[in-house]
This record gives C-alpha cells, structure tokens and sequence, in this order.
C-alpha cells in the first residue's frame, strides 16, 4: 500500500474514513497494522465503531440486492434443512441434545460445544441478558426480576445436580481456556467437570477457577498449565507453567491436597496460598493463612511456610529458607546483621566490594548502611527497570493491551521511518527488551542493542502518549501517586528533575522499589503492580538465539534523544525488562556465578550504580557512585563476588 | 421440525430475516464470501433449537444471539495470534449493535435500501454498480472513472453514509405514521 494514515497522533476524520473504507473494501487482505490501528481508534471513539458496523451492513445489503452472482440463499438454507431432515448430517443433530437451558443435565463429559465451539447456552443468556435489558427499559421489572430467578435457579439446579462427589473439580474458565483429554481438546465455555488426565491450559487471553465440592478454590491466572494426574488420593494438581492462587478447606486426614511443579511440591492441610512457577523453574511459595509444606524435587528439603511468609525453591544446593518480609514505613526498621543471619564482616566484605554508599535490606529491613544512602544517584541505566514498571502499569490500567502491541499506535511517526516501515512493526515488548531495532537497520525482534535512543523512546512515549502527561508535571501526576507514595520514600525520588526519563533515586528508596518487585509487586496489603506482571519483568530474558546488533545506524524520529549513551554489550541469556536476571549465556557461563540462580540486578553498565534482589534470600542491596567494573558473566564479575562473599557460610 | 416451531413458520422467519442477519453477520466484520456460510450455519441452529427459543424473545432476536456466537467462534478458529485484533474489532462491533442508526428490525430494510439507491445521483449509482453489479477492485473503477482507488474508496465510503441516512430518516417517518 502506498498511502499510509495519518501521522497525527490523534487520527483526523479523514484519516478514519481511509481506515473504514479500507477495512470495508478489503478486510480479508487487509495488512494487521491497519486492523490495529482501526480497532484503537474504534476503542477511542465508539461512534467510529458504529459507523463501521452501520457501513459493513449496508455493503452486505447493497452486495444482496445488487450482487446477481450471489446465489439464492433461501433456497440453499432450505436445501440444508431438507438435508438434516433426511439425516444427512445426523452427526450435528446431536448439538441440540446439549441445550439445557431449561434444565436439563450437563453431559458427562461436561462438553456443551459442537464442532464449530457454539455455546448454546451462552447465547441463550446473552439473549435473556438482552431482552431483560429491553424490557427493562419498558418497565417490566417484575417479570423480568422472576425471569432472571427462573434462569439462576435452573443453573444452579443444573450444577447441583451434575457436581462432582470425589476429587475431581469444576473449572469455570473465562476466555480462552483449553482442557486436553487424551488426545482430544476440548474448549469449555461453560462450568466443565475436570477429571484424572486432565491438562487445563489458560492462555493469556483468559483465566479459570477451580472448585471443588468441599469450598476449596483454586485460581488460575493466564498463562498455567494444570494437570491433574490420573492416579493419587486427594487433590492432586501439577502446575507446569504459570501461577496460581488457592483457598483450601481443611482437608480430610491423610489425604492433604498436593501441587507438584518441576522443582518442588507443596502440601497442603487447608489455607490460603499462592505458588507460581517462573519460566527458569524456580517455584515461588506465598501463604496467606495457614501452612502449607513446600519440599523441593531435587533434594528432598522441606520447609513448612506459614502465614505471611513465602518460601523460593531456586537452585538445588542452596538453602531451602522461609522468610518474611516486612515492608517498611516512613523510615526504615533496622535490624543487626546478626539477626538477619549475616554478619559485620560479610556486610562490611559487600560495601567494600561494590564501593560507593549504599545499603542492605533483609526480609524488609535495613542491615547495614555505608555513606550517604538519602542522596540521589547519577541517574543511570538502573531505571531503565522504572521505565519497563511505568510500561506494565500502562498494560494495568489498559492503556496499552498488550506487551505485543505495536508501538506504532502511539506514535505514528514510527510509520515511515526509513524505506521498509520496519519501525511499525515495534511491539512494546520489543521495545523494553531492547530488541527492537529501532536506530539500526535492523528487523523488530532479530537483534539485541542496548541503545539509548530505544530508552529515549519509551520514555517519551509512554509519559507523553501513553500517560498523556508532560515531563515537567510527572513527578506529580505519575511517580508519586503510584509508586513513590506508595512505598512512602524519603528522598523525594524525581524523573524530571535532570534529565527527563532518568529516575533520580537515593539508595535506600532504591531499595523500596526493589522490596516491590521481592514481594511480587505487592506492598503491604496494597498491590502496586499486578503480580503476573511484575513476574514477566523478572523472568523474560532475551533469548540467546537473539544476537547482538552489528547493523549500521538506521534513521530515528527526528530530534530523538537519548537518555544515556548507547553501549555493546550482549544481553547474555539475562536481560529481561531492565533488569537482568542470573542466567546463562550462550557459552553457557552463568552471569552472577556464585550468587543464588533467582538473583535480579538493575545496574549501570559500568557498575558505578545497582539494584539486587534475591528473593529466596529476603535480600535486596543498592548502592551508587560505586566502583568501576565490567558488567560481563563469571566470577570476575565484581557484583557476584560482593554477593558470594555476603552470603558466604559463616 | 421441532414440534412448536413448523415448517411454515421456520420458513416465514428465514425469509423475513435472512437480509437483516446476513447484513448483521458482516457488519461484525466477517469477510463478503464468507458471509452466506456463516448465516446458513446460524439459521440450521436455529432450525435445531428453535423448540428453547422462549415465547417471549423475537426470533429474530435469538437468532442475532446464535449469530454472534457462530461468529466469534468463527474468528477465534480462523484468526491465529497475529490476527487477533480482527477478534477484537468484532467484539467492539458486536458491543454497537444498540447504537445504530440503522434499525435492523421488522421494518423491511431491503426496500427501504431499493427506495433510497433510486435517489441517488446518476454518478453514483454508477459507482454501486461498478463494484456491486460488476464487482471491479477500487484501482479498476478508479481506472473506469478516471481517479485514484482511494478516492474511489472514499466516495463509496459517503454513498453508503446517504444510504443509511436516508434509510434512517424513512424508518423515523414510518415508525412515526
């Protein structure tokens, strides 16, 4: 296509009408980015959407009476009737036999769609859900409040009746949801009786509850895959990939309720819980109420978690340790390295080590400090880790819908860079992951650069396009109501006040936004960022078969700035959202060698200024103005050796 | 046939509402060719089910409801990931249906639409037939007429607006006498 929308960032009516009428005349061919773009202007203005769906029906009616090649649709419906009368398609006759809206029994196998996944009952009640609505509106509301009772009492009649008496559950999914059984998939829309074998997959478009006969609820969030095995007594669930939260009922003697993951298995007598597998293995246990006893796969150790605490299964040697952590209030509790199970000289080996002023927090609370810990820090790459946060708040709110959506729907200038229109093809994900491309010529997603002009780029365009606020009122409108507030800084942490985009934080309020992401996102009994989110920013590193960029410089938006300089480095197995994360590169050295495997480090490439998190120790350490070093893996690495010598065995 | 939907009323009811869904099923955004499919898919279910249709709920009413299911499930099985904001455009679309204009109800919008194509300038009605009738690409009418495929696209895009205006204003007139 030669023409392209408008640049505006807020589309023109002109600019709509192309986009109706190219979605009318050709929306079987139409190129994605078009779609997209006219599937965000519908969302910002609905009287586009009617417009298109007013348009496309007056395109069927003028194809109907204008089209004579169009065959004689009545005939052939009623050829297809006449067809299904004499048997011809007995096989989907059955379909009606799955309509229990008038109280009928869900079959056995729980399955109420056909081949073609109609939901006949879905539909039945979105009708009712619409003439309810319309009748309404009329006055009616005693016949339809009766109405509505008749149907809620049907369902419930319905699901009494069909509930499972053993240890099977019922899964009520919620968008797309798959249930393989044997070598059959199955695409539940409605409650749906799960049994041995059973592999529940939630993809990222949905999520599912579980519940059993005796109150227990297990919730899946997107993106778990769940089996139940076909042998074991009790509740038994393997939870492969993802996360899930669980309310369990106090369970009978002997048969505890068992989840299994690759590297650990929790049991359970009744509480409340969350556990979550991350895409390296490592399993995370939260618990809420009760205790729940987490034993990992490799070893055989075992810890018993109890309320509040949370427990990480990470690498197979390490130690296996329950924690807590506290969350700080407007000044930080402190606690002596001894009782946070450290010691002055192994606190004192760090500071020396990393150099600069800093601090070391555990389970929530300060342990040791060394020079000036309220003053800001240079402003480093470290925040590049607050700009992919600011970018999953934007997924939060639904400003943005999807990691993968292009970036090109904030800004449109990304349409014509260059010759290719490579740049529209950005995905915000890419984007963060610094695998976009973007100020090379190379391809969204085949290269791996850390350039400046890609932070630049984010930056902007979320706090300006996204967040539609100005650089000079962010501290205000975006930073202190959901993040700085929040955790109740001390030194009045900035993104404006050098250079914009540059998150200016003193180490002991470092220290705060890296509490956040050890504890999931959650802050006292406030979520700050959604909990799967805040797991992707820690768990997605770039994958090794993403090379580094050796591509020329390729055109940028004009006047892009950038907010630090652009280094070579590679992203070594690790790089994921602004953090890096301890992983292995493609030579298979790992990157901190000696510190725990679930170790994350926000850090300047230099080394001068860092944030590390190492959730199944409960500790998280920052400092700034630090010593030199090369960021690259193995033991050299200045970092992991102030980590191995801290946790070194006294 | 079910035993309190007949034959004759299964037939009455397809030929009275067959226009308006097949218009209904595109205006969610299912592609032209596929449109007669779907909707013969939709009135067989409703040919199967017609027997829990309650007495209180429009047929054609019912029917949009099979009609929106059959076209989600179409999108959700035929759009792969990079496709799915189409799923999501059709949900948009679907979510407009008590804000149009155009009333997709009992009154005979065929006609209506007859009545209306008939006062449209000759230049116009040229451009209906050169991509209904003859069913050319907007570059070959814009080759026949002397313009650009967008232009073309664009001037259908504002006959199709005059159609449903004038269609709206012979609706409010009816429904007023």
């Amino acid at each position: 296509m030669s023409e392209r929308p408008s640049e505006d960032h807020e589309i023109d009516e002109r600019t709509e009408q192309v986009l109706v009428s190219r979605y009318v005349h050709g929306r079987d061919t139409l190129d994605e980015s078009y779609v997209e773009m006219l599937v965000a202007a519908c969302r910002r203005n609905p009287a586009l959407a009617v417009q298109l769906h007013e348009q496309l029906m007056v395109d069927e009616l003028l194809r109907q009476q204008l089209d004579e090649k169009r065959g004689d649709f009545v005939s052939q419906v009623e050829q297809r009737v006449r067809d299904e009368q004499s048997g011809m398609q007995g096989g989907l006759a059955s379909l009606a036999d799955l309509v229990p809206i008038d109280g009928d029994a869900v079959p056995d196998d729980g399955v109420e769609s056909d081949d073609n996944g109609i939901d006949m009952r879905e539909y039945a009640i979105r009708e009712l859900d619409q003439y309810r609505e319309s009748r309404d509106r009329r006055g009616g509301w005693v016949r339809v409040l009766g109405f509505v009772a008749v149907v809620l009492a049907t369902a419930a009649v319905t699901l009494w009746l069909t509930w499972p008496a053993d240890d099977s559950g019922v899964l009520f999914p919620t968008g797309d949801v798959q249930v393989a059984r044997g070598r059959e998939v199955l695409y539940p829309t409605e409650p749906f009786v799960t049994g041995p074998g059973d592999e529940i997959r939630v993809s990222a478009d949905g999520s599912a509850v579980v519940k059993y006969a005796d109150a227990t609820e297990v919730v899946l969030e997107p993106g778990t895959t769940l089996s139940i095995p076909a042998t074991g007594v009790g509740k038994q669930l393997v939870v492969s990939q993802g996360e899930l939260r669980a309310k369990v009922s106090p369970q009978p003697a002997g048969r505890p309720m068992q989840l299994a993951t690759p590297s650990a298995r929790a049991t359970v007598v009744g509480t409340e819980f969350a556990l979550a597998v991350r895409p390296n293995g490592v399993t995370r246990l939260e618990v809420r109420e009760g205790r729940v006893e987490l034993a990992r796969l490799a070893d055989g150790k075992s810890v018993g978690v109890e309320a509040d605490q949370y427990a990480v299964a990470a690498e197979p040697n390490g130690p296996l340790e329950v924690r807590t952590a506290e969350f700080p209030a407007s000044e930080w509790a402190e606690q002596s390295p001894e009782e946070a199970g450290l010691s002055e000289p192994q606190v004192q080996t760090f500071a020396e080590t990393v150099g600069g002023r800093g601090c070391i927090v555990r389970d929530g609370r300060l342990v040791h400090t060394w020079g000036d810990v309220s003053t800001h820090g240079p402003g480093s790459r470290v925040t590049e880790a607050l700009l992919s946060h600011l970018l999953f708040l934007a997924v939060e709110d639904g400003r943005i819908d999807s990691l993968d959506d292009r970036v090109v729907v904030r800004q449109p200038l990304l349409a014509d860079l260059g010759g290719d229109r490579k740049d529209a093809a950005i995905t915000w994900r890419q984007l963060a992951q610094h695998t976009c491309g973007y100020g090379t010529r190379d391809a969204p997603g085949a290269t791996f650069s850390l350039k400046g002009l890609q932070a630049g780029l984010l930056a902007d365009t979320l706090v300006e396009r996204v967040f539609a606020t100005e650089w000079s009122e962010v501290d205000d409108e975006l930073l202190q109501p959901r993040l700085v507030g929040p955790l109740q800084c001390e030194d009045r942490p900035t993104m404006s006040g050098g250079t914009p985009g540059v998150l200016r934080i003193s180490p002991r309020d470092l220290a705060r936004f890296g509490l956040l992401y050890l504890r999931d996102g959650r802050w006292k009994e406030r979520r700050l960022l959604d909990r799967r989110l805040a797991a992707v920013a820690t768990s997605s590193p770039v994958s090794n078969d993403v090379p580094v960029s050796a591509a020329k410089p390729g055109p940028t938006i004009r006047n892009q700035r950038s907010p630090w300089r652009s280094v070579e480095i590679d992203h070594f197995g690790s790089y994921s959202f602004g953090w890096w994360l301890n992983g292995v590169d493609r030579d298979g050295r790992r990157l901190l060698p000696d510190a725990p495997t679930d170790t994350v480090v926000a850090t300047a490439i230099d080394g001068r200024e860092a944030l590390v998190v190492v959730p199944s120790r409960g500790l998280v350490m920052t400092y700034a103005d630090g010593n030199r070093f090369d960021w690259k893996p193995g033991a050299d690495n200045r970092l992991n050796q102030a980590i191995a010598a801290l946790l070194a065995e006294r | 046939m079910r035993e309190d939907l007949s034959s004759s009323e299964f037939d009455q009811i397809l030929h009275r509402t067959q226009a308006r869904i097949r218009a209904y099923i595109a205006g969610l955004g299912v592609v032209a060719h596929e449109v007669d499919d779907l909707a013969q898919e939709i009135y067989l279910e409703f040919y199967r089910t017609g027997d829990r249709m309650p007495l209180e709920v429009e047929p054609e009413r019912w029917l949009k409801g099979i009609a929106r299911n059959v076209c989600m499930n179409h999108f959700r099985k035929t759009t792969r990931r990079k496709r799915l904001h189409r799923r999501a455009l059709a949900e948009i679309l679907a979510a407009t249906e008590s804000d149009l204009h155009v009333a997709s109800n009992e009154l005979d919008l065929e006609s209506q639409l007859e009545l209306c194509c008939a006062k449209l300038p000759p230049k116009s009605r040229q451009l209906l037939s050169l991509k209904y009738e003859q069913e050319l690409s907007s570059s070959a009418i814009a080759d026949a007429v002397d313009s650009t495929a967008e232009a073309v696209r664009i001037a259908l895009f504002r006959i199709r607006s005059a159609l449903r205006d004038c269609i709206t204003r012979r609706q409010e007139a009816l429904g007023e006498t």
